[in-house]
């Protein structure tokens, strides 16, 4: 898996690639742990070119959500597709969690 | 003569072990003729089962899991996952909460709710010192995909 952090004016964007497995997301989770710190209200998390997420990576962000909105934040979901849509939808976080179809436009929602 | 639809490996109950127990069984499900989408599903159940047997059959102790797949009658893909830790039985865990709120929506519980999903089939044993799991997968499942509620 391959993680790329970036950071724009009012949010942070985090951006995965590949595998979010059991074993990838324990990098996942310190690269989230290390944009929390800093404080975004809006955190992006851009899994546009992710071919497979599990459980593992789902609890990540499921944590990194509830520690925002905890400190008035929230976490955006970004280009949902294939398999990974399909497992958040098993999960039912389609209907808890926001998501939008490009960084543009989840950095436009209020 | 093509390779016969048969897999059977046996390694230490280790995340270090995941991805080749992983590429095995997708490799045999690509053999099967699944397409991607189904590959990366079937992926998805035995990388859960693994992990499940790790943390909770083992609890930290180690042991084997043997991984074994065949077809069946050519329409169905047989994948069994077998460990020797405790007596585990992941379909006696209740169904994960899928609806409240994000301040009150528990963390986990997912892992059972994907391979009961995602495999038509689910059958859990205790034999003798063996957790044994067994998922099947249909060629051409009744309803969407194994998806439908």
């Amino acid at each position: 898996m391959e993680i790329e952090v970036r950071s724009v004016p009012g949010a942070a964007i985090i951006a995965a690639k590949g595998r979010l497995d059991a074993v990838t997301v324990t990098v996942f989770e310190s690269e989230l742990t290390g944009l929390l710190s800093g404080g975004p209200s809006r955190l992006i998390v851009n899994l546009t070119d992710l071919e497979y997420i599990s459980s593992a990576g789902l609890r990540a962000i499921l944590a990194c959500s509830k520690k925002l909105q905890a400190k008035q934040g929230r976490l955006i979901l970004v280009g949902l597709r294939g398999m990974v849509e399909e497992v958040f939808r098993m999960a039912g976080f389609l209907e808890l969690l926001p998501v939008a179809a490009t960084e543009a436009e989840a950095l436009s929602k209020s | 003569m093509p390779e016969p639809l048969i897999l059977n490996m046996t390694l230490p109950a280790e995340l270090d072990n995941l991805d080749r127990f992983i590429e095995a069984a997708a490799a045999l499900a690509r053999r099967f003729g699944f397409d991607e989408a189904k590959v990366l599903k079937i992926e998805l159940a035995l990388e859960e089962a693994i992990v499940n047997i790790i943390r909770h059959a083992y609890a930290g102790a180690k042991g084997p899991v043997n991984l074994t797949g065949r077809a069946e009658m050519d329409q169905s893909l047989v994948i069994e996952i077998s460990d020797q830790g405790q007596p585990f039985n992941l379909l006696a865990l209740p169904e994960p909460d899928l609806t409240s709120d994000l301040a009150r929506r528990p963390i986990g519980g997912l892992g059972v709710h994907f391979i009961r999903r995602i495999a038509d089939q689910v059958r859990y044993e205790r034999k003798s010192d063996r957790n044994v799991l067994t998922l099947v997968f249909h060629r051409n499942p009744l309803g969407q995909d194994g998806l439908s509620e």
